[in-house]
């Protein structure tokens, strides 16, 4: 199965749009999910409800939210423009955003699992050998989440390379700049002959996500037989 | 190993600079029933006039007005549909007037081995039929339009089967979930083991016009005008026509 040039720029687009998305999203990601897995929070059930929304809202009105607030005329977007220069609608930065947003539940809800398995004693431990809290989360935490932190960039790497909905809107459909694989597979479907295009997309798609999904499942299994080891 | 990972991202960051800098580029939106013919005409006009370099977003036209609302950093908008040019003209996002570039047909389609309708009248028999939503696809509202000339919109309504856009409408009726399928004329080419059972009738026909128009909002006005001009050249007849589009008399 050969690809064209186009299609190879589609693929490549799409897994550095899914990088940058799950590298710039996953400190906020660890932080949050740190926070849901071991802090009670009056408003606890407020956070978990925003983190969780964009898995259950229709991606287009992700998007269009997005849109609103960073397109060119946007509140957010505006200020981004005057002050740092920066372009966020119908660039690559757009569709790692949208891409980044819709993967977030994906990554905390992971992450939050790894977190919860890890006997808070542990860190305490660490506290009473005389670490700082922060030395205690590096040193402990993190190395005994590792894994499912792992498992948690990979599945919000699949699900970033899989978005459509909330990039076509946010980002729009330019070749070489947001036309990942789904928008360039959506292209192909309203052309002529462009079944067997479309059809080469959809096979890269489906062996991307079936290598993360596999990778997902490799990985918490791990987590599993190292939880029932302590 | 951190000072690995930001020059990671830096890197892809880098990677997704966009080159919308280049005075040569010219960014259009076109409907996604457009694709086609747009990407010839883009190709036909970097021949003609080898400094521009065109770069086409598709979509639906619906999605592609909110974005210019938006302020989409786009040179040229292809619409499907004139309703939405005026909205946008409306609101002060053209430059100049929308230049209308043709039309387009009605058909009523079904798979190729059943037999042509003799009238529209017709479609009163069929059991289910496909049509982009009518409540607000463009498509699906030309019609309705059509239906209700004919006095057959009440007798067809609870068998229509709406559908996300157009060419959904089209598979429906390839694979059998509806019977027949109300099409434009120029969707009928995507798909072999499909044909036209009937055309709709020029007293009842919508009229279904596409436009052209350069953008407030774009960064190459004198390539945005180039091109909207090399659009709506009558040279370019063959092209339009080639790909199911009805160009005006």
């Amino acid at each position: 199965m050969m690809l064209s040039q186009e299609e190879w720029e589609a693929v490549m687009l799409s897994v550095r749009v899914a990088l940058l998305a799950v590298g710039v999203s996953l400190p906020i990601g660890i932080a949050v999910a740190y926070d849901l897995a071991r802090h009670r929070r009056p408003y606890k059930f407020v956070i978990e409800n925003l983190v969780q929304l964009p898995l259950v809202l229709p991606p287009v009105v992700t998007g269009l939210l997005l849109l609103i607030l960073l397109g060119p005329e946007g509140v957010v977007g505006g200020w981004l423009r005057d002050t740092l220069g920066l372009r966020i609608a119908f660039t690559a930065w757009g569709a790692a955003l949208a891409a980044g947003i819709l993967a977030f539940p994906l990554l905390v809800q992971t992450i939050r699992v790894a977190f919860e398995q890890i006997d808070p004693e542990w860190e305490e431990a660490a506290y009473v050998y005389g670490g700082s809290r922060w030395a205690a989360f590096r040193h402990v935490t993190l190395p005994l989440a590792a894994r499912g932190i792992a498992a948690g960039i990979v599945l919000a790497f699949a699900r970033a390379v899989g978005e459509f909905g909330a990039t076509i809107v946010l980002a729009g459909n330019l070749p070489g700049q947001t036309r990942t694989i789904p928008l360039a597979i959506f292209t192909r479907i309203n052309q002529i002959g462009g079944d067997a295009a479309a059809l080469r997309l959809v096979v890269v798609a489906v062996v991307l996500s079936m290598l993360s999904l596999a990778a997902h499942a490799w990985l918490t299994r791990r987590l599993h037989r190292n939880r029932f080891a302590r | 190993m951190r000072r690995g990972i930001l020059a990671l991202l830096g890197l892809l960051a880098a990677g997704c600079v966009d080159d919308s800098q280049q005075q040569a580029r010219i960014t259009v939106l076109a409907a996604a029933s457009l694709t086609d013919a747009v990407e010839a005409l883009a190709d036909s006009f970097e021949i003609a006039y080898p400094g521009y370099r065109v770069a086409l977003s598709v979509a639906s036209t619906s999605l592609l007005a909110r974005q210019i609302e938006h302020g989409a950093p786009a040179d040229v908008f292809f619409s499907a549909n004139v309703a939405w040019m005026d909205h946008l003209e409306a609101r002060g996002r053209l430059v100049g007037p929308a230049r209308e570039l043709f039309g387009n047909h009605l058909v009523v389609v079904g798979r190729s081995d059943m037999s042509t309708l003799s009238s529209i009248h017709d479609l009163a028999g069929a059991q289910r039929i496909a049509v982009a939503d009518p409540e607000h696809v463009p498509a699906g509202v030309y019609a309705r339009e059509g239906l209700e000339c004919a006095n057959l919109w009440k007798a067809t309504e609870s068998r229509l089967v709406p559908t996300i856009d157009v060419r959904a409408a089209l598979l429906s009726a390839q694979t059998g979930a509806a019977d027949v399928a109300i099409v434009y004329a120029s969707d009928i080419r995507m798909v072999r083991a499909m044909r036209v059972l009937l055309f709709w009738p020029s007293d009842c026909a919508p009229n279904i016009r596409y436009a052209v128009a350069s953008l407030r909002g774009g960064s190459n006005p004198h390539g945005a005008e180039r091109l909207v001009a090399f659009a709506t050249d009558p040279a370019q007849r063959g092209l339009w026509e080639r790909y199911g589009f009805v160009p005006f008399p």
